[in-house]
């Protein structure tokens, strides 16, 4: 019916147009004939014999309109718009919804099946291109904003008839791949803003609208935390504070959302001391150490401990959690610096037999790897099957950078309660020696002799002691009877 | 058990039959002057009148033997390991006794403690006076060679110290017959000692 009127109106035109250009021949003044002057040619026209009335040919129609474009531009162009456009107060309002015919509560990294669709009630001669956008208003905010960066397009013969309604089939923004693309997480408004040129439309002022089908929709958009696995520090044991360091550790974010993956790194009182940030995708990150900087000479003898923080943008989570501060990853245990070379120790023991009461040399080789020398205190340490690193002997020694014996003379090494055991000795010190540690032990190979007794009985010792031991009794037993009196007649 | 252990339990066993004894003999002759008298006699009255003094010379030198015994006796079982593993002078006080007095220490040990028994002993009440050590051979009648014979032990148990000092010395290595001397000639000693006793119960048996 709408295209009825349509073809009537253009109809009217057409012949409002031939009666001007037959009004000369009509009677009509000449000043007010604007197009151009018969030229008698056969397809110009030709006159009808009954009335003087001749049709309009196609090519005198052409030459017309080739005149007025010439002479009379602006009635022309006026005229053209009508031909266009029709007459703009019969332009109808196109109608647009947004289509959505899933949950309404949705993860960010689903893929979103948004879809738009519009009812134009002009007819084709009158349909405008029209511009579509997905707009998003997140929590908090008052504007929208758009979602898609390129406008859906939808053409004037993009439309089906449906009964008596033109629409569109369901379209939608090719490149909106996943909600994170609307840019927020929570109770997000959607809506189709719609332009053609002219004039905006949106799909929000419409209120009546039902599932599936929406003017206005609101749905909540939740975030799917990042993840981290494995994290790992590679390096030796006890590493140097220049020894390559290499903290490792997998990510992963659900919704696929750029991180930025933050290592932090603690002391052992859990004071953050250094953190460095990375932007990373889902996989596998590293931080190296040595290109970082993280640590220095004076770090040495220090140990460290680690934590990572992951920030998808919405949410920032910690590994481990950070709900208990000291839950952290450990290591480095950064090695001191070495001062000391510690070698070739030795135990010398007086007599060859191993008497536990004999006097011992132990010894121990020690220079300083720093050009100068330093006094330290050493400790002999003893251990046998009945002592556990007994304390010998402290003393403060001098380290100078060339090797040097050091010795430790003891005779109260060992008692009668180690003879017959195996034992150990071992140095401590202050400073770090090569191997960074403290102490060196060695594990002799003779055990102590089994003997009691220092002395022969034919020795002075000895014989000293027995006389002691026969004549003490005797010497009691008189006491007591000159105390007593017990023996005594009368 | 190992045959130290054996001679150990035998010392006092001997020990013993020398208390048992004692307590036999007092008894009898109380019981004997009760049947005589025809009346009941008081113990300390009796036992008054029983006691006899041996002399201060012997009684001197049956102390020291006594004193001498108990540290004979420490000398053999507790100066070396062999029988008490744990409990022996040098585990239990290493100290001392590995130091140069050692030997003298443990023997001033054992000294005291007998010493401390005897004067201990003297606090028993009248009526147990017969239990005081110092009092011990005023009950028995003794001959002169009796008496010598008991002294006798001072010796033997001088040998047998220094023959626990010997072992000791040479400890790890062992020699049991040195080592059974020592205890025979302990044995010997505290048989002497307790030899009146046995010998009135003997012949006061009928």
């Amino acid at each position: 019916m709408i295209n009825m009127k349509l073809y009537f109106s253009a109809g009217v035109i057409i012949l409002c147009l031939l009666l001007v250009t037959l009004t000369p021949a009509s009677g009509q003044d000449e000043d007010d004939y604007e197009g151009p002057p018969p030229n008698g040619d056969g397809d110009a026209g030709s006159r009808d014999s009954s009335g003087g009335k001749s049709k309009l040919s196609l090519n005198q129609f052409v030459r017309y309109l080739e005149s007025w474009q010439r002479d009379n531009s602006d009635k022309y162009r006026y005229m053209t718009q009508l031909l266009r456009q029709g007459n703009p107060e019969s332009y109808k309002v196109p109608y647009i919804w947004l289509y959505y015919n899933g949950n309404l509560t949705v993860s960010r990294n689903e893929i979103p099946k948004i879809y738009f669709v519009v009812e134009n009630p002009n007819s084709l001669d009158l349909r405008r291109t029209l511009f579509v956008d997905l707009q998003a208003k997140l929590p908090g905010e008052r504007e929208y904003h758009n979602v898609n960066q390129i406008p859906q397009v939808v053409q004037p013969f993009d439309y089906v008839v449906s009964g008596e309604r033109n629409i569109t089939s369901l379209k939608k923004w090719p490149e909106i791949n996943s909600f994170t693309q609307i840019g927020g997480v929570g109770e997000v408004k959607l809506r189709a803003y719609m332009h053609d040129g002219t004039r905006d439309y949106y799909s929000s002022g419409r209120s009546n609208t039902t599932h599936p089908h929406y003017g206005e929709m609101t749905i909540n958009i939740t975030n799917a935390p990042p993840q981290l696995f494995n994290a790992t520090l590679v390096g030796p044991q006890s590493p140097r504070y220049n020894d390559p360091l290499e903290y490792v550790a997998e990510v992963f974010d659900p919704d696929d959302d750029l991180m930025a993956v933050r290592l932090h790194i603690t002391d052992p009182a859990g004071r953050e001391v250094r953190n460095e940030t990375q932007e990373a995708k889902s996989g596998r990150v590293s931080f190296k150490a040595a290109q970082y900087g993280f640590f220095g000479e004076a770090d040495a003898g220090k140990n460290f401990t680690y934590y990572y923080s992951l920030d998808d943008g919405i949410d920032i989570t910690s590994f481990p959690p950070r709900d208990n501060p000291n839950a952290t990853f450990e290591g480095p245990n950064i090695r001191s610096t070495p001062k000391l070379w510690v070698e070739n120790l030795h135990v010398e023991p007086v007599d060859k037999n191993y008497y536990y009461w004999d006097e011992y040399n132990f010894s121990v080789v020690m220079r300083n790897q720093e050009p100068y020398s330093i006094e330290i205190p050493v400790t002999l340490k003893i251990k046998t099957k009945d002592k556990n690193w007994k304390g010998v002997e402290t003393r403060t020694v001098t380290v100078t950078p060339d090797s040097k014996r050091i010795y430790f003379s003891t005779d109260d090494a060992f008692d009668v309660l180690d003879r017959g055991s195996d034992f150990s000795f071992r140095f401590e010190y202050q400073e770090y020696d090569q191997n960074n540690e403290r102490s060196a032990e060695m594990q002799w190979y003779e055990p102590l002799n089994q003997r009691l007794m220092k002395y022969d009985l034919v020795s002075i010792p000895i014989g000293i002691n027995l006389l002691f031991v026969l004549i003490l009794p005797l010497l009691g037993g008189i006491f007591l009877e000159k105390w007593m009196g017990k023996g005594r007649l009368g | 058990m190992n045959m130290m252990q054996v001679s150990f339990l035998a010392i006092v066993m001997l020990l013993l039959l020398g208390l048992v004894a004692h307590i036999l003999n007092v008894r009898r002759v109380h019981r004997r002057i009760e049947m005589l008298e025809h009346k009941a006699v008081p113990k300390e009255e009796l036992l008054s009148d029983l006691y006899s003094c041996q002399g201060s010379n012997f009684n001197a030198l049956a102390l020291s033997a006594w004193i001498l015994f108990l540290t004979a006796l420490f000398f053999l079982y507790l100066l070396t390991p062999e029988l008490f593993q744990d409990r022996n002078y040098f585990i239990q006080l290493p100290r001392m006794a590995s130091s140069l007095g050692g030997l003298a220490l443990f023997g001033l040990l054992g000294s005291v403690m007998m010493i401390l028994v005897v004067v201990g002993s003297e606090k028993m009440p009248e009526s147990l006076q017969y239990y005081r050590l110092a009092e011990l051979y005023g009950y028995y009648s003794m001959s002169r060679n009796e008496k010598r014979a008991m002294i006798a032990a001072i010796p033997l148990l001088w040998v047998s110290i220094l023959i626990s000092t010997h072992m000791a010395t040479i400890h790890p290595t062992f020699w049991a017959p040195e080592w059974w001397a020592g205890f025979t000639l302990l044995f010997a000693s505290l048989s002497l000692l307790i030899w009146p006793m046995a010998k009135e119960m003997w012949e006061g048996r009928s």
